[in-house]
């Protein structure tokens, strides 16, 4: 039991100075990039271009527009790379440029949710039990279903990168909003699951 | 305890309950089948949004916004320069073309017709003219190259 409560202790500390670490590199970069040169953008954008592409993905459910929100929220984080205060991670702030780009461009093109009994209708190809393929192809379907704040939520969350302190900064909310919202959008999606699973077992 | 909710289960699940309140909570799913069963519903949903896709753009992506940050594209006060600056030479030409327009006509201002005593006789003013239109064309034809076509093409050889 006091080894299994060491070991726990380990992996937190590893994590945090992990953190810590990538928190220092990233600052590094941003001196290099504030003395005038670009080349230390670039690796920025290669070590975080896939987590703000999937987050833009989830928003938009568009991959078109997910890579021109991409590419605006990076052009514009290096614009303003003078008003990053290093309060909060890097990641932190980049996040929130790409949420808020991509729903700003999310409002000028027309939404056509899908009900949630649509996503019932996804019946896995399996016959015995979800695979995770499956699962991962079911996830996808049903984050469609819910409205993009939640979509951006649950992104947010579940690519561990981000506390929800820092999810509420990200997006813009109080910390009891992002926190219910999680709840509430896990709790849809668990309905609709049950909903597939029991269509798959009338079906059988 | 009170009342078992899916926020409180989807808090313990998360791990931010308290060592006491996870220990009822798990009495509680032991001895109540549809707590239990609402707990693994939830749980399922967490496992599997445990491996959420990670989307990957396109392989040229921090090329392009490379490619942008370098070329930060024209300023919207550069393109009306340029228009003004084009429209001045047109409208020059076609009005010192059609007689419309001659600095000889400075000649009827009388407040400048002092300053003509000091010139000299010899000056052209048709040259003058001329050599300022001449200066203004080139003038705008730089803006063009260094707004326009150095851009486009630049785009056009990164794009490639």
């Amino acid at each position: 039991m006091i080894f299994f409560q060491k070991s726990c202790n380990l992996i937190l500390l590893i994590s945090v100075k992990h953190s810590v670490n990538q928190a220092d590199d990233d600052n590094r970069l941003i001196d290099q990039i504030l003395e005038g040169q670009q080349a230390p953008f670039n690796q920025l954008v290669l070590k975080y271009q896939n987590y703000a592409f999937t987050i833009a993905v989830n928003i938009l459910k568009n991959e078109q527009d997910a890579e021109e929100v991409t590419h605006d929220a990076f052009v514009k984080a290096y614009k303003n790379l003078n008003s990053f205060n290093r309060t909060a991670k890097f990641s932190t702030w980049l996040y929130r440029i790409v949420f808020n780009t991509a729903i700003s461009l999310n409002r000028k093109t027309k939404i056509i949710k899908r009900p949630l009994d649509e996503v019932s209708k996804f019946i896995a190809t399996d016959s015995s039990q979800l695979e995770h393929e499956d699962q991962r192809r079911y996830i996808n379907e049903g984050l469609k279903t819910l409205c993009k704040e939640d979509r951006a939520v649950i992104t947010l969350f579940y690519l561990k990168e981000n506390s929800i302190e820092e999810i509420a900064e990200i997006t813009g909310q109080k910390t009891s909003t992002v926190k219910v919202r999680l709840h509430r959008a896990r709790k849809r999606l668990a309905m609709a699951l049950k909903d597939t699973l029991k269509e798959e077992a009338l079906t059988l | 305890m009170e009342e078992i909710t899916h926020e409180k289960l989807l808090d313990y699940i998360d791990g931010t309950l308290d060592r006491h309140e996870s220990l009822q909570l798990e009495e509680k799913i032991s001895k109540d089948s549809s707590l239990a069963q609402q707990y693994q519903e939830l749980l399922q949903i967490d496992s599997a949004l445990q491996h959420l896709e990670i989307h990957k753009p396109s392989a040229d992506m921090a090329k392009r916004v490379m490619v942008s940050i370098s070329n930060p594209g024209i300023k919207r006060s550069s393109i009306y320069l340029m228009i003004i600056t084009c429209l001045t030479v047109i409208c020059g030409s076609y009005f010192m073309a059609e007689g419309m327009i001659d600095l000889t006509m400075l000649e009827q201002i009388s407040y400048l017709s002092a300053i003509e005593s000091y010139l000299p006789d010899s000056i052209n003013y048709k040259l003058i003219s001329n050599s300022l239109l001449f200066v203004l064309t080139i003038f705008g034809l730089v803006i063009f190259d260094k707004l326009i076509l150095r851009p486009y093409f630049k785009k056009r050889q990164y794009a490639y």
